[in-house]
């Protein structure tokens, strides 16, 4: 267990190389002459000139590389173009809000997920079992921005109970951050949600077709209890796995959903960078998001030993 | 299949029955096969009284685990239903019981172990974890009280260093040690009947012995009943005080176990006492001819009558026997078994 | 979103592949699965429907998408505008046709991208083996770990901006999952008997690769393309949304959601566009499902 999270943790220093490098090269790659595509088709002749120079396009692609990378490992990620503040400070400051939404989004899709995966297995009402199985199907397929937009119409435009906007730090005001967050979590979530709670019923129709299970209603516990307490647990692995396939998923939606509720996050930094080319803060958006989906898996697979004993000391 | 059915007068032995603390009577189950309900079990007729330890024997489709099902209420958990007959618990008629009503009799007062104890038990919690849910469950004891007494009952099952152990999970404990965990899960709220479906098969035969042991002890100590499934004669002969014997369905005969195994009354009943592998091995298995029929498709009349020794090819194909009485102890369903001088156990 | 999304990064794949000699009966096979199921069928319709409409768009819309008539805006639905009309006075129901035509071209940009190279590189790493393979699987995993909407808009900062080049960017983004489901395929049939026998007979690699191998990576591959095909409409929604995509005026389903996000309070602006990425993602889903499922049922179909 231990050594194959070991190897996992290494894997992560060539991931970064990797994916950062690739972007990097990419610049190189691209037709055309770099600094112009930054500084945009109708910049002057001195505005292209100073791009060159803040970038080092003059330096081979290997050796600005290495600048790079080096000076990130030391917390140093040049500074924007735009705004001339250091990129290290800019990730950082974004990714609070980032995570509060990831987070708040993946509680709302594990306790849709319980609901609507397990529920079924608990009231083994027909209706129930249809039910389920519908809204899971249509929360995988709904595109989480028209969610967050229907959402937004409903709750906090015709009708004002939520916020619509904006992001409130957790140290600031506990109810606050979460009423901010409920909207853009629940639209986020959802087709994450959705995907757990099918995986989760799979994983329960499994479990209770163990041995186990028989033996444990002939001890004469309540079914509720059985399905929450036992059941949850034998079936998580399967489940947590699919949740951390969609952890990259995840991120990538915060784009779209910070956008709209102007949560100051990396997905909206993502997207400011991009509009105004700001190559430094784009690499410096995607090492950390990198790293932020890595150290998740992490945690996924640190979680199968809890989940399932046997894979402690293997 | 129209054939005659012979009919014998009601037997003494329902007196009995009433005494009894399990009494199952005219048992019929049926599971969904082939577009329709089918019995895997009918006409099952027999009683344990308190203090006593029943065999319940027959080959593998012969309905003893459906028949446990039924004693448990766990029929509609694995899918079937009961179609005739009724099951009656400390004289309390329990076939149709809603849950609610279960949740204080399964676990509590009646128990059940399982044959594969290494996945009978959950994977995900630790052995006393499991014990002592169950007790909390019945008996209302506080987490700590719970904990000492799963403790204290895996100490009685011999597990070494049970207070450690208690914290371990299901899949650090060997197969017999498994088995003892499931023991004392079962016997922690000091159930009244203890249903044991074939706790020994899947064992090895030192680990077997070693079990079986502990099984009478406990059973001396708490004054258990138990009903004993396997399909071994041999070791039903360590345990048991009565077996009745199934085939197809139904049972096929019950008597006492020296009745058994001195005087059978029923060929089936003789075709499992040939089977047993005698020890210092010599002469080869005697198996008996032929399987156990599927519920979808039995024989005409008798049963067992394909495979029977003793087949008397004018009656047993086409009569459906009912059964006969031997004495105040002993019934057996056989067309011929008033005329058969059967040997008993070959030694 | 599908079953292809949710294998750890291993590099290794479970695929099922038919041998060559039962194409033709697996064609068939493949065609009645869906007949059996009413819901795929319907997908099928539906996107059969979608296309045809995306075609004739010119012929289908009742007016010019891009006429704005500045006397009619904010229009509910109604009045000769079927499904209203919106901030400048023009037609819904006409913009969410184009935005049709708009969505699909994308989405087939991408799908051109990802499956071209995707294919040649699946296809290499799994005949030739060894170390191109650890080298092009190392790469692609790692490539997986990084948020895949976050990764195009990096190349597409690089790039510059227009629809074509962010398209590009997400095709190139969903490279990795077309190369495992080749790569699988092609390592499977490498070990198959009649491609050593083929091999043993002194073909040339490039007869076995484009004879053999390829026609049979194309069932599992159906399947993928069938999905990211969903992905990718919505992949074109959202950049469109975010003004990286399709410039005004062109209609497009995200920029129709983008213009609605100013008028919250008129639902009418909201549903269209929605309901069709929704209905449109639910069709190649589906689609994609009961392919797999139909591969999967075939007899004496192997596993990788």
């Amino acid at each position: 267990m231990l050594k194959s999270l070991g190897r996992r943790l290494l894997w992560i220093v060539p991931i970064i190389l990797i994916v950062t490098f690739f972007v990097f090269a990419l610049l190189d790659l691209a037709p055309g002459d770099a600094a112009r595509t930054v500084a945009g088709t109708d910049a002057d002749a001195a505005t292209v000139a100073a791009i060159r120079h803040k970038l080092n396009l003059d330096e081979p692609l290997f050796p600005r590389y290495v600048e790079w990378i080096s000076g990130a490992a030391h917390g140093d990620l040049g500074t924007s173009l735009v705004t001339n503040q250091s990129v290290a400070k800019m990730v950082f400051d974004a990714v609070p809000a980032t995570v509060s939404l990831t987070v708040v989004a993946l509680v709302f899709a594990c306790v849709f997920a319980v609901i609507f995966g397990a529920g079924p297995v608990i009231w083994r009402w027909p209706w129930l079992d249809r039910i389920s199985t519908a809204v899971c199907s249509l929360s995988i397929a709904l595109p989480s921005f028209w969610i967050a937009l229907l959402l937004t119409s409903w709750f906090a435009v015709n009708r004002q109970w939520l916020p619509a906007l904006g992001y409130v730090p957790l140290t600031e005001n506990p109810w606050e951050w979460l009423r901010h967050l409920i909207l853009p979590a629940a639209a986020l979530g959802l087709a994450t949600a959705g995907e757990l709670a099918r995986q989760l019923r799979g994983s329960l129709d499994d479990v209770f077709e163990q041995d186990y299970a028989l033996a444990l209603r002939a001890k004469g516990l309540p079914h509720r209890r059985i399905v929450l307490k036992h059941g949850l647990k034998n079936a998580a692995v399967p489940v947590v796995t699919v949740l951390g396939v969609r952890i990259a998923q995840l991120l990538a939606g915060t784009v779209i959903i910070e956008q709209i509720f102007l949560i100051d996050g990396l997905g909206r930094l993502t997207v400011t960078a991009v509009l105004g080319r700001d190559i430094p803060v784009v690499l410096g958006v995607v090492l950390v998001a990198t790293v932020i989906v890595l150290i998740a898996n992490l945690i996924v697979d640190a979680s199968y030993g809890y989940f399932n004993p046997r894979l402690r000391h293997s | 299949m129209p054939s005659t059915v012979a009919r014998v007068s009601p037997s003494p032995l329902t007196r009995a029955q009433s005494d009894a603390l399990l009494s199952v009577e005219d048992l019929c189950v049926a599971f969904p096969m082939q577009r329709d309900w089918i019995n895997v079990v009918e006409d099952v007729s027999f009683h344990v009284n308190r203090g006593e330890t029943l065999g319940l024997v027959g080959e593998s489709g012969s309905g003893k685990t459906v028949t446990s099902m039924a004693v448990m209420g766990l029929v509609p958990a694995v899918g079937g239903r009961i179609t005739g007959g009724r099951v009656r618990f400390d004289g309390r008629d329990t076939t149709n019981l809603d849950e609610r009503a279960w949740l204080g009799i399964r676990g509590r007062r009646i128990a059940m172990i399982f044959q594969q104890p290494t996945r009978s038990l959950d994977p995900a919690f630790t052995v006393g974890d499991q014990i002592a849910e169950t007790v909390r469950a019945h008996l209302k004891l506080s987490r700590r009280e719970a904990w000492d007494r799963a403790v204290s009952f895996l100490d009685r099952v011999r597990i070494p260093i049970a207070a450690k152990r208690a914290h371990d999970y299901p899949h650090t404990f060997s197969g017999g040690m498994c088995q003892r965990v499931m023991i004392a899960m079962a016997l922690a709220c000091e159930p009244e009947l203890l249903v044991a479906d074939e706790p020994t098969t899947a064992l090895d035969v030192t680990v077997q012995s070693k079990v079986i042991e502990l099984l009478q002890e406990l059973r001396r100590e708490m004054n258990l009943t138990i009903v004993y499934i396997s399909h071994d004669l041999g070791v039903v002969a360590e345990i048991c005080d009565r077996v009745a014997v199934m085939y197809g369905g139904q049972v096929v005969e019950v008597a006492p176990i020296h009745d058994i195994f001195e005087r059978p009354r029923h060929p089936y009943t003789q075709g499992l006492l040939d089977s047993i592998p005698k020890p210092g091995g010599g002469k080869r298995l005697l198996a008996i001819p032929g399987q156990v029929p599927a519920p979808t498709q039995l024989p005409s009349g008798c049963r067992f009558h394909p495979r029977c020794t003793f087949v008397d090819s004018g009656v047993c194909p086409t009569t459906q026997p009912a059964m006969v009485d031997f004495g105040t102890s002993h019934r057996a369903r056989c067309l011929r078994a008033e005329e058969l001088d059967l040997p008993g156990i070959r030694r | 979103m599908t079953e292809l999304e949710l294998l750890p990064a291993t590099g290794t794949e479970t695929v099922v592949v038919p041998a060559v000699a039962t194409r033709r009966r697996s064609r068939h096979r493949i065609i009645s699965h869906f007949l059996r199921q009413p819901i795929a069928l319907a997908a099928v319709g539906f996107l059969i429907l979608l296309a045809t409409v995306a075609v004739f768009a010119p012929v289908v819309a009742p007016y010019n998408p891009n006429h704005s008539d500045l006397l009619a805006i904010y229009q509910p639905p109604g009045n000769g505008h079927l499904l209203g009309t919106d901030e400048i006075g023009r037609d819904v129901f006409s913009r969410l046709i184009f935005g049709a035509r708009t969505s699909l071209l994308a989405a087939l940009e991408a799908l051109g991208v990802s499956i071209s190279i995707g294919l040649l590189l699946g296809l290499a790493a799994g005949y030739y083996g060894r170390r191109l393979d650890t080298t092009l699987s190392r790469i692609t995993d790692a490539l997986m770990s990084v948020p895949p909407l976050i990764l195009a808009l990096a190349m597409v900062a690089v790039l510059g901006p227009g629809l074509p080049k962010a398209m590009f960017a997400v095709g190139i983004v969903s490279i990795p999952r077309v190369f495992r489901v080749v790569r699988a395929a092609a390592i499977d049939v490498r070990h198959r008997t009649f491609v050593e026998a083929s091999v043993a007979l002194g073909c040339r690699n490039s007869r076995v690769l484009f004879r053999h191998i390829l026609p049979n990576s194309l069932s599992p591959l159906l399947v993928v393309i069938s999905v990211s095909m969903g992905t990718f409409v919505v992949a074109e929604a959202g950049l469109s949304y975010l003004g990286l995509g399709v410039q005004p005026p062109t209609a497009s389903w995200g920029g129709m959601l983008a213009e609605a996000s100013h008028r919250l309070d008129l639902q009418y602006l909201i549903y269209p566009p929605g309901i069709a990425l929704a209905l449109t993602v639910a069709a190649f889903t589906v689609v994609g499902d009961t392919l797999r499922r139909a591969i999967g049922a075939r007899p004496g179909a192997t596993r990788a």
